[in-house]
Formats: C-alpha cells, structure tokens, sequence
C-alpha cells in the first residue's frame, strides 16, 4: 500500500488557461479518497497526471513520499480501473486478468494461482474463458476490477468505473468495490461526478470545481460544514436552497428578510455563527437543506408561505418545488451573491408519498438550527 | 432505418448493376474460355457467343505455356517480390503509422503531413531518379531492387493511421500501466484488434505489386528475376504468336489475385469499411 500526496500540482495546455491549478492533494495509506466535480472541472485529468497518462506543467507528485514525475506509468506501479473498462477485446477473461502478471514476468504457476485467487475473489470462475463482449456490464466491471486487483499494485485510480452501469447494478457494485477496498485495505483514488457514489464510498472526498479543490472532509463534514456554497449546492441530492437575505437588526433582535417574509434568529443561530452580530445591515446568502424544510398547518416565526410549483412522489419521500418571494441564487457561478436563479423555486424534501397540486399554497418551516450563513461571495462565515 | 426503395428502382438499380458485372466479367471469362480452346478459334469466335462456350476443352494451351517458357520461375519469382513487399510492408508501415497516430515525438505532425502529400506522387514521377539510385547501387536485375524502393508506403501509412488513430486510446492505456512497453502494447494489444486493417493493406499492396509492369521491365535484364507481368509481355513477342497460350498465361498469373482475395474477402470488406477507403 502507499498514499499519494500532490504538490502544487498544475496542468495547462499550450496557449489555454489551466486545467488544473496548484493543487495540493493527500490520498492517505489505505484510504479511499473520491474526487468529485462537475463534468469538465479536471477530476479526470488529475487521476491520469497520478497514473502518468499526462504529464504535469508544475509541481511534484509523490507516492510514498518518492517524486515519480518523471516516471513512466508501467513504472508507479499503480492499477486503474478505466471508464469504459478497457478490457482487451482479442484476450479471455483469463488472459485479461493474467497480462499484467505476464508482464511482470512472473511464472506461469504463480501467474495461474492469482488468476485463479482473484477469479474467486470476484466470483469470475465461470467466465474466464469468456471475451469481454460475451459478458454483460456489471461482469466486464468486475474484470476490469480483478486485473487492477490482480498484481499486488500500491493503489487503484478509479475513474468513473460505474457509469456506464444501470442504476440498480451501480448500487450493487458500488458496496461490492466499498467491500473489496476494505477488505484489501489498499489506497485507492476515485473519480466521480456522481455525489452520491462519492457520499457513500469515500472515507474523504475531494470536490473540484473549474481545476480548483474546493473542500476536502469526510462525507459528513461536507454535508454538513461546506465550506462555501459551490460545495453547498454539490453535495446532498437535491443540493442546497440558497437564498439572499438581509441580515437587520430589529429590537435588538438579528432578523433575517427574505422578500416579505422576516424572522428572528434564535440563540442556536448566534451560537453557530458568533460572528453574525457584526454583519447587521448586510447581504448574506442563507443555506437550507430542503430535507431540514418541514410542511407545517400555518406559518409562524421561520415558516415561509410559498405555493406549490410540482411534486414528485418517490414512494418513502416526496420532493416539492414551491415558488416563494424569495431570492433564489445560483451556487455553481463565480458570483452567488448576485446571480439570481431566473426561476427561483426552492426545494424541500417531506417524508411519505404526498399528492400536491400545483398553486397550492403551503408553509415551510425552517429548522433554524440547521441553517448555513454564506458571505455575498459564497464563502461559508466562521462556524462554532 | 434505411428508407424503403420503391420496385421500379430496385429493378433499375439490378438492371444497371447487371450491366456492369456482366461487363467487368466478359474479359474475364473469355480470357478463361478463350485459354481452352484450340489457337485458331481464339481469335474467329472473340466477340461472338461461341467465345464464350467452351466446347472441347482442353489444357494443351496450358501445358504449352510450361513448355515455351519458365512460367514456374516467373511464377515464383512473382510471389516472392510481392509477398515480401507485402509482409515487409505490413510491419514497416503499421509500425510507422502508430508513430504518427500514437506517439508523441518533435516534427511529428510535419512529418505525416508530408508522408500525405506522398500519396499523389506516381512512381512515374520518381522512376528515373529511383532508377539512378539502383543503379548506383548496383542493383539492378536483382529481387532487392524490385523490393526495397516499394516496402514503405506512404498510402498503406495512410490507412493504418485511419485505423489506428480510431482504436479505443484506453486499450493502450491500460496495457502501459499493466507493465507493457510501447513494441508490447504494438504487438499484444494493437495488432489483434487491427486485423481487419491488416487484410486490407495486405490485398491492396499485393494487387499494386503483383500487377506492376513498369519498375520490373527497367530494372531486369534477364529472365532469372523477372515477374509474372514483365513475363507476359515478353511472351507476346515470343514466336509464334499463340493468342491461346496467351490467354492461359493471364489465367494463371490472375489465379492467386482471386486466391488472395477470396481468403482474406470477409476482413478485407471489414477493414476498408473502418479505414474509410470510399470508392
């Protein structure tokens, strides 16, 4: 096993701007990093730099604390699991699962043993003397995991192995890969643009954005600390409601407005953000998550009227989209503060299997221990 | 889905290309026709029905053509030259072009670009200059001379790259990071997965070099390593003049085309349809 540690890493093409900018990065001895962004923000780019598939324009990449910038591929000794699986088309499962082995060259009977150990691993026995195109999708996956897995590599880089799988096979295999990579404790790197593949397989996960590291924290943590609203609106499926509200000071009470609607911050809010005192009288962007919305009889203090946009029934929950006099931002822009969503619905998540119907008018209580407070450029404010 | 021809069309599409098979054809069967008839009906019942039927056959024009000349040594001598054209061709030229499609080297891109700008060049136009340098080698009425000049190709470069430059990237990819170096993922990885391509320049180049007449008439003088196609021509001035001695001749030298073609027709189609040759 090794952990891998970024330096200052950048990328950038002849005559464009960076990819990847100065990136610090440190996937630890036996974890299970997920590198998650948006399509385009360079995640992919970052594993290949780590493979050696491209070269860095800067700084140092080192596995167990050895600079392998200048080394070949064949030469880091790490296993990549590829999107598309890039399983040899012309070679059975066997032959597939036994090249990297040949190339180390190892005996036949040493190459036969962890063919045979691996196949067993993945429940491939009764494949090998299949090809790659007379496997299904979730089969061709697990080759391409047993070859990774078959040569005693330092660590896998994984990316997007589940994509091209159906929903119900990506649940399946994505506890299998969690599984496999506790039981061989081995470091492993995984890109994805799904959040919540990276929710639930990383031990910590990275989020990019535009070649930047945004956050890097364990699952928990992101979800509930983002540290600006990009990560806000990332993480967490429906993202985070972002809203602009003013921040006054009414009766020596803090009160935020949004529209119309204005309410008193409690204690616990203060408590959370001690720092909120000092900004009366300014813009802020106020975070919710839609499952911390609750459907309530009439409003009250943190309650929002708003009528009903859509609903969408999923069996154990149902999601609604209500429209609101409220200033809804955009969280993927350079500029939160000031880019409103053109329609500004907001998002809460209530338990059961509920029926609206659109322009009804309901309220939505704020769980105001649980709200997050951004800066106007999206930056989370000190927390407690 | 593919739109439904209307039958008027589909009848006048078959009725145009009827026509055409049956005129891509006529030379050809009464070449095979015309190679068992006695000399004297060869040339009286060329362009009549009668030419066509090949009432008592018989191999006498073919056991002829072994008597008045070496056709054996012509033979192998033809297969020889193009097989090794060929063969040498199929490394040399794939092995160049997945420099170009794959490997990142400085002028690369130059380069190609004037191995491109090869392809228009007839070797009409670099025969004296080509012949000059045999010369000076002293090459000439050898197998190499008729050999070395023609292995690199810039046109099978060309479809090579086409293929190549298709193959999933990953493939190599995940072969390099598995341990193999760049000639083992060519050969492991790439060649397999490019048969196809192979065929397809295999037929091509041996087509091209089993027909050529002009280079092998410049740089043979005498008949120990001359090919099938300078040969013939020499038969024709051979006398007497045998028009069905001819004939069989030309059978026998297009035999191991349709040979060559026939094995390999199923790539052949798979590989000019992945490299873009269009008609």
């Amino acid at each position: 096993m090794a952990s891998i540690r970024l330096d200052k890493v950048s990328k950038q093409y002849d005559g464009h701007d960076a990819v990847i900018e100065e990136m610090d990065l440190q996937i630890r001895d036996g974890e299970l990093l997920v590198l998650v962004g948006p399509s385009g923000c360079g995640k992919s780019t970052l594993l290949r730099m780590v493979a050696g598939l491209e070269e860095i324009s800067a700084g140092e990449i080192l596995i167990d604390d050895q600079v392998v910038n200048q080394l070949p591929p064949q030469k880091r000794n790490l296993a990549m699991v590829f999107q598309n699986y890039a399983l040899y088309p012309h070679m059975t499962v066997r032959e597939n699962l036994a090249f990297p082995l040949k190339m180390q060259r190892l005996s036949r009977d040493e190459v036969n043993r962890r063919v045979a150990q691996t196949a067993e691993l993945l429940s491939l026995g009764n494949l090998l003397d299949r090809r790659p195109k007379q496997l299904s999708g979730g089969q061709r996956q697990r080759v391409a995991m047993g070859r990774a897995m078959v040569r005693d590599a330092d660590a896998f880089l994984m990316d997007e192995p589940l994509s091209n799988l159906d929903a119900k096979l990506r649940v399946e295999i994505r506890s299998e890969i969690a599984a496999l990579q506790r039981r061989l404790g081995i470091t492993t790197l995984y890109v994805t643009h799904d959040q919540v593949e990276a929710m639930t397989l990383g031990h910590r996960v990275a989020v990019m954005r535009a070649g930047k590291l945004q956050q890097v924290a364990t699952p928990s943590r992101l979800y509930e600390h983002p540290v600006n609203v990009f990560v806000a609106g990332f993480i967490g499926n429906p993202g985070m409601n972002v809203l602009r509200v003013m921040l006054e000071t009414v009766d020596k009470a803090l009160v935020f407005r949004l529209g119309e609607h204005c309410f008193t911050l409690p204690q616990s809010v203060m408590e959370n953000y001690p720092d909120l005192p000092n900004r009366s009288g300014q813009m802020l962007l106020l975070g919710i998550r839609p499952a911390t919305l609750t459907l309530v009889e009439s409003g009250g203090n943190g309650s929002l009227e708003a009528t009903m946009s859509s609903a969408e029934p999923l069996g154990h929950e149902t999601i609604l989209h209500v429209n609101a006099d409220i200033d809804v931002v955009a969280t993927d822009t350079e500029d939160p503060g000031n880019t409103l969503l053109k329609r500004p619905t907001l998002t809460a998540i209530i338990p059961g299997h509920r029926h609206f119907k659109p322009g009804e008018t309901v309220h939505l209580q704020i769980d105001c221990d649980k709200l997050h407070c951004f800066d106007l450029q999206g930056t989370a404010l000190a927390h407690h | 889905m593919r739109p439904q021809r209307s039958r008027p069309g589909m009848i006048l599409s078959y009725a145009l290309l009827s026509v055409l098979a049956l005129l891509f054809l006529t030379p050809v069967v009464m070449m095979l026709t015309g190679s068992l008839k006695p000399d004297e009906r060869v040339l009286t019942e060329a362009g009549t029905l009668a030419g066509f039927i090949p009432d008592q056959a018989s191999l006498q024009n073919y056991t002829d053509v072994f008597t008045r000349t070496d056709f054996l040594g012509f033979l192998i001598n033809s297969l020889f030259i193009t097989s090794t054209i060929v063969i040498c061709g199929l490394l040399v030229n794939a092995l160049a072009a997945y420099a170009f499609a794959r490997l990142h080297w400085r002028g690369r891109d130059l380069l190609f670009n004037l191995v491109l700008a090869l392809m228009i060049l007839p070797l009409e136009a670099i025969a004296i200059p080509l012949f000059y340098g045999v010369s000076l080698l002293g090459l000439r009425d050898t197998y190499l001379a008729q050999i070395l000049p023609f292995i690199a190709n810039a046109f099978s470069i060309y479809l090579f790259y086409s293929f190549f430059i298709g193959l999933p990237r990953e493939l190599e990819e995940a072969a390099r990071l598995d341990g193999a170096s760049t000639l083992r993922i060519f050969f492991s990885i790439i060649l397999p997965n490019s048969k196809p391509v192979f065929a397809s320049v295999a037929i091509l180049s041996f087509l091209m070099w089993w027909g050529a007449y002009l280079w092998p008439l410049m740089v043979t003088i005498g008949p120990e390593v001359r090919p099938l196609p300078v040969a013939i021509a020499a038969f024709y001035t051979l006398p007497p003049l045998q028009w069905g001695d001819i004939l069989a001749f030309g059978v026998m030298m297009v035999a191991p085309v349709l040979l060559v073609f026939l094995l390999f027709q199923r790539w052949f189609v798979r590989g000019v349809a992945a490299s873009g040759i269009k008609g």
